[in-house]
C-alpha cells in the first residue's frame, strides 16, 4: 500500500514547488508595476504642480534612488517579514492594516457568490446534458452565450431594479443590514458572471458521464433515471465541478471587485478603487499582490481536494 | 407490480425486423438493417460479426442503451409473453431489471466512485425492493455466487482496486442484483486476459444453468461462442447472413464470410497450441 | 464534438467551383449566419452613425432632459438633454473601435509567441507556461485596474493594459494547437524534405493553428468590450463627452428607478453585440471543425 502513497505525494510536492514559483512571479510583476509609471515616478503620482521637495521626499519614500535589484530586495523583505507593501501614500497607514480592514465583505461576496454559482450552474448542465441537441439544450447555450456577454456591473444594477427597488427584498446596497442578507444580490451577480462558464465546461463533463458504461450497467439493473442522475452522474460530475471553479476562482475574484462597487460594499474593490483614484501604489501593489495569492491558494487546494476526493487518487487505507 | 411468481418465469427472447440508425451530421446511416434472432427459455444465442458489423448496436437496442446519435427506426421484441414495438427504453419497460446486462470493459461498466459492495446493494434494495440488512445479505451471497473471494472485505473496495476478471465478476453480480431471467452479454471477455477469459465463460455457463437463464452472447470470437451457446447468427455489415444450430452453422457454412470466420478461428487455434 | 464531414467538398473542383461549396457550407451553420448578421447590423450603425443618428450626440439641451422615449426621441433624452438613441449609435462606433484595437497586439504577439514555444517545446516552453500560469493568476480586473492606475486612464491606459495582459490567452490557445501540430508525422516529413523551421512554421503549421486562434480573437473581443465598457463606467475608460455604453450607464445609474430604459438600452446593445461575436465565434468553430 505504500507505493500507492507515492504519486499523490509526488503530485502535492511537484504543484507547492509550482505554486511557489507562480507566487514569487506574481510579487515581481508587482513590483515591476510601480517602475511602469512612465517618466519620473514620484513627479507621475504627486501631479505637476507638486513642489520639488515633495517629489524628493517621496522617492525617498518610495526607494526610487536606489538601483532596481535593492528595490526589489527591499520589497520582497518587506512582503516577507510584516506582510506589507509599504503605506499608503494617502494617510500612511500601512497597506496590510487597510488590506485586514477590508477583508470580510469581500470574503462573504467570493463565498456566496461560489456557492451560487455551482447551485446555478449544475442544474442547467444537468437540464442541458440530458437533452442534448434538444431544445433545453439550445435554450441552455443561447442563455449561457447572453450571460457571457453581459457585463456584471449591468447586471447588478437590473438586479437592483427588480429584486430591491420592485420587490423591495435586499437592500440596494452597502452593508448595513448586517451579513449575509447584504451580499446576496452582489453574489448572485457575481454568480452570473461565472455561471455561463460553468454551465458550458459541467455540460461537456456531463455528456461524458452520461456516456460512461456504469451508466448503461445502472440502467440495465433498473435503477431510476432520477436516481441515478442523483447518486452516480452528478457525484462523478461533481469533482470536476469543484476544479472548475478552482481555475475560475480568479475571474470570480476580480468580477467580484467590480460588483462591490455597484452595492457600495466597503470591501477589497472599494479599497482598491479608492488607491487607483488617487494612485496610491502601494495600496494598488497590495490588493494586487494578495488576490493573486488568493487565487492561487484556492487553485491548490480545490486541485487537492478534488484528488483527495477521488478514490482512484487517495491513498488506499 | 412483478410478483414473485413472476420473477420466477422463465422467457424466451424474439427480435424482429430491427433496424437502428445513426445521424452523422445531416446524413442518417443504417447500422443494423431487418435484423432478426431468437432464442428458447433457457437457451443461449451467439450473435457474431467481426466490429462494426452491428452487433452491439442490436443487442444495446433491445435494452435501449444506444448511444446519443443512434435510434431504434423498427423492430419488435417478444419476451415474458408480449410483444411489443422496441422503443428508446426498449425491454427496460417490461419492467426494472428484467432483462440483464454485462458490458465489455468491467473498469467504465462501475461507478468509479462508489465501492462495489455498494453498487450491488443498491440495486438490491432500490430494484429488489428489500431491507437495509437484507440487501447487505443478498450483496454479500451475490458477490460469492459469482466466485469472489472474501465477499464481505472484498465489497469495500472501489473498482479500480480490482482485478479486471474480479471487475467483470461484480458486474455480473450486479446485473443479477435484480434477478433478471434474461442476460445480455456484451463481449465479456473480450477486456480480459486470456486466462481469465476462460473463468468468466465457465461462470456464465454456470449462472446460466443454476437460474435457468436465457443469454445472449455477442463476440467477434467465434470459438468463444461455440463453446457457451446452442445456436448462433452471424451478423455482417448490420444484416444477418447466416443463423442456426452451433454444429449446422460450424459444419456446413453457407455463406462465404462465415467460412472465412471458421477458417481464422482454425488458423488462430493452429499459431497458439 | 462536431460530427463527421457529410458534404464532402471534392478537392479536384475547378477553380470556379471552390468558392461555392465554402458559401454554401457557412450558410448551413445558422448560428454564423445569425452572428454575422447581428455583428453586421451594429457594425453598420457605427459606421453609418451620422446617417442613422437623428440629433447630434453631444448637443445639449438642458430644458428637454430627460425627457421619455417619444417619436422626437426615441429612447428619450439624458440628464443634459442629449439625445439617447443617437449616443447609443455613436457609442457603438467607440466601443467597437477600441474592442477591435484593442486586440490587434495581443493577438499577433500572443500568438507568435505561442506558436514559437509550443514548435520548439523544451525550455522556451516551459518559460512561456509558467508566465502564463503567473499573469493568470492575477484576477483580471485587479490587474487591468492597476496597470490603468499606473499608467493612466483613457483610451491609451485600455490599449497598454490590454497588450500586456491579453496575449497571454493567445499564447496559451496557440501553443497547445502547435504542440499538438507539430508532432504530427507531416511536419517531420517536411523538415526531412529539407525546409527551414521558419518555412514549416509559416507555411504548414500557422495556418492549421491560426483558425482556432481567430475563434478565440472572436470571443476575445466579447471579453474587451465588457471591459472597456466597465472600465469607462468606472469613470477610468473613456473621458466625456464622448459617447460609450459604459458612461451611459453610469449616467442613467441616478435615475434607475424612474428612467430605466436609460440604463437598459446601452446595457443590451453590449449584450447583442456579445452574443453577435459569440456566435460568429461558434459557427466559425464548427464551420473549421468540419474540415
Amino acid at each position: 500500500m505504500r507505493k500507492a502513497a507515492t504519486p499523490l505525494a509526488r503530485r502535492v510536492a511537484h504543484a507547492l514547488l509550482r505554486a511557489g514559483g507562480v507566487a514569487a512571479g506574481v510579487v515581481v510583476i508587482a513590483f515591476l508595476l510601480g517602475r511602469l509609471i512612465p517618466g519620473d515616478a514620484a513627479t507621475a503620482l504627486l501631479g505637476s504642480r507638486a513642489t520639488p521637495e515633495a517629489v524628493a521626499e517621496l522617492r525617498g519614500r518610495l526607494g526610487l534612488d536606489e538601483p532596481l535589484p535593492v528595490q526589489l530586495w527591499e520589497f520582497l523583505t518587506r512582503l516577507v517579514t510584516e506582510g506589507d507593501t509599504g503605506a499608503s501614500l494617502v494617510n500612511d497607514v500601512p497597506t496590510r492594516e487597510l488590506i485586514l480592514a477590508r477583508v470580510e465583505p469581500t470574503l462573504w461576496l467570493v463565498a456566496f457568490a461560489a456557492v451560487f454559482a455551482v447551485v446555478l450552474a449544475v442544474p442547467l448542465a444537468l437540464w442541458a446534458a440530458t437533452h442534448r441537441d434538444g431544445v433545453a439544450d439550445h435554450v441552455v447555450r443561447i442563455l449561457t452565450t447572453a450571460g457571457i456577454a453581459m457585463p456584471a456591473f449591468w447586471t447588478g444594477l437590473l438586479l437592483i431594479l427588480l429584486f430591491s427597488v420592485r420587490l423591495g427584498w435586499f437592500p440596494v446596497g452597502g452593508v448595513r443590514d448586517g451579513y449575509p442578507v447584504s451580499v446576496v444580490l452582489p453574489a448572485l451577480t457575481a454568480a452570473f458572471a461565472i455561471v455561463p462558464i460553468l454551465v458550458r465546461s459541467l455540460r461537456v463533463q456531463l455528456v461524458e458521464v452520461l456516456r460512461a458504461d456504469f451508466v448503461a450497467t445502472l440502467r440495465a439493473a433498473g435503477l431510476p433515471e432520477r436516481r441515478i442522475l442523483a447518486r452516480h452522474v452528478l457525484r462523478n460530475a461533481a469533482l470536476p465541478a469543484l476544479v472548475l471553479v478552482g481555475t475560475n476562482i480568479s475571474y470570480l475574484l476580480g468580477g467580484a471587485l467590480i460588483v462591490e462597487k455597484v452595492f457600495a460594499l466597503p470591501g477589497l474593490g472599494d479599497l482598491m478603487f479608492d488607491a487607483v483614484g488617487s494612485r496610491d501604489l502601494p495600496v494598488i501593489q497590495g490588493v494586487v499582490i494578495y488576490s493573486a495569492l488568493a487565487v492561487v491558494l484556492v487553485t491548490l487546494v480545490t486541485d487537492h481536494l478534488a484528488a483527495l476526493l477521488d478514490p482512484r487518487l487517495r491513498r488506499a487505507a | 407490480m412483478t410478483t414473485a411468481a413472476g420473477r420466477a418465469e422463465r422467457s424466451g427472447l424474439r427480435v424482429e425486423g430491427l433496424r437502428v440508425t445513426v445521424r452523422a451530421g445531416a446524413a442518417e446511416r443504417t447500422v443494423v438493417d431487418d435484423v432478426s434472432f431468437a432464442v428458447e427459455a433457457g437457451g443461449a444465442l451467439g450473435i457474431v460479426g467481426e466490429s462494426g458489423s452491428g452487433k452491439s448496436m442490436t443487442l444495446r437496442a433491445v435494452l435501449g442503451l444506444l448511444p446519443a446519435r443512434a435510434r431504434v427506426k423498427a423492430g419488435t421484441a417478444t419476451a415474458f409473453g408480449t410483444t411489443r414495438a422496441l422503443g428508446p427504453r426498449g425491454l427496460r419497460d417490461v419492467g426494472p431489471g428484467r432483462v440483464g446486462m454485462v458490458f465489455q470493459d468491467p473498469l467504465s461498466a462501475l461507478d468509479p466512485l462508489a465501492r462495489v459492495g455498494a453498487q450491488v446493494r443498491e440495486v438490491c434494495r432500490v430494484v429488489g425492493g428489500e431491507g437495509r440488512r437484507s440487501a447487505r445479505d443478498r450483496s454479500v451471497a451475490l458477490l460469492t455466487q459469482v466466485g469472489l473471494p472474501d465477499p464481505a472485505a472484498l465489497a469495500r473496495r472501489y473498482p479500480h482496486e480490482l482485478s479486471g476478471g474480479q471487475r467483470q465478476r461484480v458486474v455480473i453480480a450486479l446485473a443479477l442484483a435484480a434477478r433478471p431471467r434474461i442476460l445480455l452479454c456484451d463481449e465479456p471477455t473480450t477486456a480480459l486476459d486470456v486466462t481469465v477469459q476462460a473463468t468468466i465463460l465457465r461462470l456464465l455457463a454456470d449462472l446460466r444453468r443454476d437460474l435457468g437463464l436465457t443469454v445472449v452472447f455477442v463476440s467477434h470470437d467465434l470459438p468463444v461462442v461455440t463453446s457457451v451457446c446452442d445456436s448462433v447468427t452471424v451478423l455482417r455489415h448490420g444484416r444477418v447472413t447466416e443463423a442456426g444450430p452451433v454444429a449446422e452453422v460450424l459444419t456446413a457454412p453457407r455463406h462465404p464470410y462465415t467460412r472465412e470466420l471458421i477458417d481464422a478461428a482454425r488458423a488462430l487455434e493452429l499459431e497458439t497450441p | 464534438m462536431t460530427a463527421a464531414p457529410v458534404t464532402s467538398a471534392a478537392p479536384e473542383a475547378t477553380e470556379l467551383a471552390v468558392p461555392l461549396p465554402l458559401l454554401r457550407r457557412a450558410l448551413a451553420h445558422r448560428s454564423l449566419i445569425a452572428g454575422l448578421v447581428l455583428v453586421g447590423a451594429v457594425v453598420v450603425a457605427a459606421v453609418c452613425a451620422p446617417l442613422i443618428a437623428p440629433h447630434d450626440p453631444a448637443a445639449q439641451d438642458l430644458r428637454a432632459a430627460l425627457l421619455p422615449p417619444s417619436g422626437e426621441h426615441l429612447l428619450g433624452t439624458d440628464h443634459l438633454g442629449r439625445d439617447v438613441f443617437s449616443r447609443l449609435v455613436y457609442a457603438a462606433r467607440t466601443d467597437l473601435r477600441i474592442g477591435a484595437v484593442t486586440v490587434v497586439v495581443p493577438f499577433v504577439v500572443g500568438t507568435l509567441v505561442g506558436s514559437v514555444a509550443g514548435y520548439a517545446g523544451g525550455r522556451l516552453d516551459r518559460v512561456l507556461s509558467y508566465l502564463v500560469d503567473t499573469v493568470l493568476a492575477f484576477p483580471f480586473y485587479v490587474l487591468i485596474l492597476a496597470i490603468v492606475a499606473v499608467v493612466g486612464t483613457g483610451e491609451r491606459g485600455i490599449y497598454v493594459a490590454y497588450a500586456l495582459v491579453g496575449w497571454v490567452a493567445y499564447a496559451r490557445v496557440t501553443r497547445s494547437a502547435t504542440s499538438v501540430t507539430a508532432a504530427q508525422p507531416w511536419v517531420h516529413a517536411a523538415r526531412e524534405s529539407g525546409l527551414s523551421h521558419r518555412r514549416v512554421l509559416l507555411r504548414h503549421v500557422l495556418p492549421n493553428t491560426l483558425p482556432q486562434a481567430v475563434v478565440f480573437l472572436f470571443t476575445d473581443v466579447v471579453f474587451v468590450i465588457a471591459a472597456v465598457v466597465t472600465l469607462s463606467y468606472l469613470g477610468l475608460g473613456i473621458q466625456p463627452p464622448t459617447a460609450d455604453w459604459g458612461s451611459m450607464i453610469a449616467d442613467a445609474r441616478a435615475f434607475l428607478t424612474t428612467k430605466w430604459w436609460l440604463a437598459a438600452a446601452p446595457g443590451l446593445a453590449v449584450v447583442v453585440t456579445g452574443v453577435g461575436l459569440s456566435l460568429v465565434a461558434d459557427g466559425l468553430t464548427d464551420l473549421w471543425g468540419e474540415r
